[in-house]
């Protein structure tokens, strides 16, 4: 079984949950900008909700069904129906206005192979993925082995995903950072891919030196030496020399990987406890789905 | 446990360590510990971050288990792994190697004498796969990065920037001073241990011609 890439506008690319585990050899965690969305995608599609998908950023893309198969989009409230192919049908994905990212779930997953524990691709470094790098007009994807049935995702789902994904307000734990957290309003600015999203800041700042090089995640908060403000995607550095202003909570990551061009956003300091709390409440929510 | 200066969660997700002893011994201990919770243990300079599963269920006190999990690790201190590294200092491999001996103050033959026969510990890896800060230049010697970092540079291209020296793994933009080039395999995805090195091992780098790089 297998979908061909008819159209890409934009960046397309295999990704998963990612490949935690090799941080201490430079390799990110990788994986989906915002794994909420490929989660919801792959139960609407009776995907385990780890398995590979599409993701698509800032454009289109359009597939072909080259034998009959089943797909499910999420961008944003929109979609998260399994759709059934026959041959030659085609099917678009693109962000719901106001968000980056688009999903798509293929019944079965995507028939990539594993690498380092993980199908999502590493466009920086050219490794896992569908060989290692974007998608492009006329690849065709293999398609796995499907056991599992679709699942209907209420509207409530939708409802708290469009809320989750539109956050403006990202909350930041700020405990052991090296510089104070702006309070101002920060502009998405046009470098924003899956090594970060940069932030240019309303108010401008004093310039901080780097320090000696630190363990780094996706969701930190880093204070470049030229003043704005960069979170470190999935695809970041493991390590980094710039001072942190802090760590956006795990909750919040989805609506990171969502942010566009253009858009404002501000930093909301909150505890560990509520960090905690934010994501069990939305986990349990996917968890009850499956269950 | 000696070398824990101190331990503080810097996200509801992740754990920062301060030691006093190489952090690369606690983390190699701990990442064979696979405590189920943790993700990853990472780390850096007179540091290690430590990646916990924020879904996964955790201790109590994830900190204090930590802690615990390297008292029990006792002497984690380890013989070195060495590498010899083939590398060839001539041009066109090596576009810095003029400017890198006018900053440390060298003649070029010299330079290439002191980086063949200083033994470089792997402080960290970082920045993209299989990526190694190498330490043990001379005391307070800092080598500034290029102002504007290089597009493209090949894999096995070997590089100075402030305390460290270390090889390009894969190519890739960078903004180091390149004064040679191996033909050694830093990162493969595909074997047991992708990336060559690890941190705590013990890096020589030995000189070869461009006609022996070539072949």
């Amino acid at each position: 079984m297998s979908l061909r890439v008819v159209e890409v506008v934009g960046q397309a690319s295999v990704q998963d949950m990612g490949r935690p585990g090799h941080a201490h050899t430079g390799v990110p965690r990788g994986g989906a900008a915002d794994t909420l969305s490929l989660r919801l995608a792959n139960i609407a599609a009776g995907n385990t909700p780890d398995t590979a998908g599409v993701e698509m950023a800032m454009g289109r893309l359009v597939l072909e069904a080259m034998t009959p198969c089943r797909v499910a989009f999420s961008s944003g409230e929109r979609a998260l129906e399994a759709i059934d192919l026959r041959v030659g049908d085609r099917v678009e994905a693109c962000p719901s206005a106001g968000l980056c990212r688009a999903y798509v779930a293929v019944t079965g997953g995507l028939g990539v192979s594993s690498v380092l524990g993980s199908g999502s691709t590493l466009l920086s470094a050219g490794l896992g993925g569908f060989e290692g790098r974007a998608l492009r007009a006329g690849d065709v994807l293999p398609i796995g082995e499907s056991s599992g049935e679709p699942v209907p995702i209420p509207a409530w789902v939708r409802a708290m995903l469009a809320l989750t994904l539109r956050r403006r307000v990202l909350r930041v734990t700020t405990y052991g950072a090296q510089t104070q957290c702006p309070t101002g309003l920060l502009q998405v600015s046009n470098k924003a891919d899956r090594v970060g999203v940069r932030l240019e800041r309303s108010v401008p700042a004093r310039a901080i030196d780097t320090g000696p090089s630190m363990g780094v995640l996706h969701g930190t908060v880093q204070a470049p030496s030229t003043g704005e403000l960069v979170i470190l995607g999935p695809d970041g550095p493991t390590t980094g020399g710039y001072a942190t202003v802090g760590t956006i909570i795990a909750a919040d990551l989805p609506a990171v990987g969502q942010l566009c061009p253009g858009q404002w956003v501000r930093l909301e300091a909150v505890g560990r406890e509520e960090a905690l709390a934010c994501l069990r409440q939305r986990t349990e929510a996917v968890v009850r789905l499956v269950g | 446990m000696p070398g824990i200066r101190h331990i503080q969660w810097t996200s509801e997700r992740s754990l920062r360590i301060e030691t006093d002893a190489p952090s690369h011994a606690i983390s190699q201990g701990l990442r064979r510990a696979s405590l189920p919770w943790v993700l990853d243990v990472v780390p850096a300079d007179g540091s290690l971050l430590i990646l916990i599963n924020p879904e996964a269920s955790m201790p109590q006190d994830p900190a204090r288990a930590i802690v615990l999990a390297i008292d029990r690790l006792g002497n984690v201190e380890q013989q070195p792994r060495r590498h010899v590294i083939p590398v060839c200092y001539e041009p066109p491999y090596a576009p810095d190697l003029p400017d890198v001996a006018r900053l440390m103050g060298m003649a070029l033959d010299e330079l290439v004498r002191w980086h063949t026969s200083t033994e470089f510990t792997v402080a960290f890896l970082g920045f993209a796969p299989g990526f190694g800060y190498l330490s043990g230049l001379p005391d307070g010697v800092r080598v500034p990065r290029l102002a504007s970092p290089r597009t493209r540079l090949p894999a096995g291209s070997v590089g100075l920037a402030g305390p460290y020296t270390g090889v390009y793994a894969l190519p890739g933009p960078g903004g180091w001073r390149i004064i040679g080039r191996t033909n050694l395999v830093m990162f493969d995805a595909q074997r047991q241990e992708p990336a060559l090195l690890n941190a705590g091992d013990v890096v020589q780098f030995a000189p070869i011609s461009a006609k022996e790089f070539a072949a």
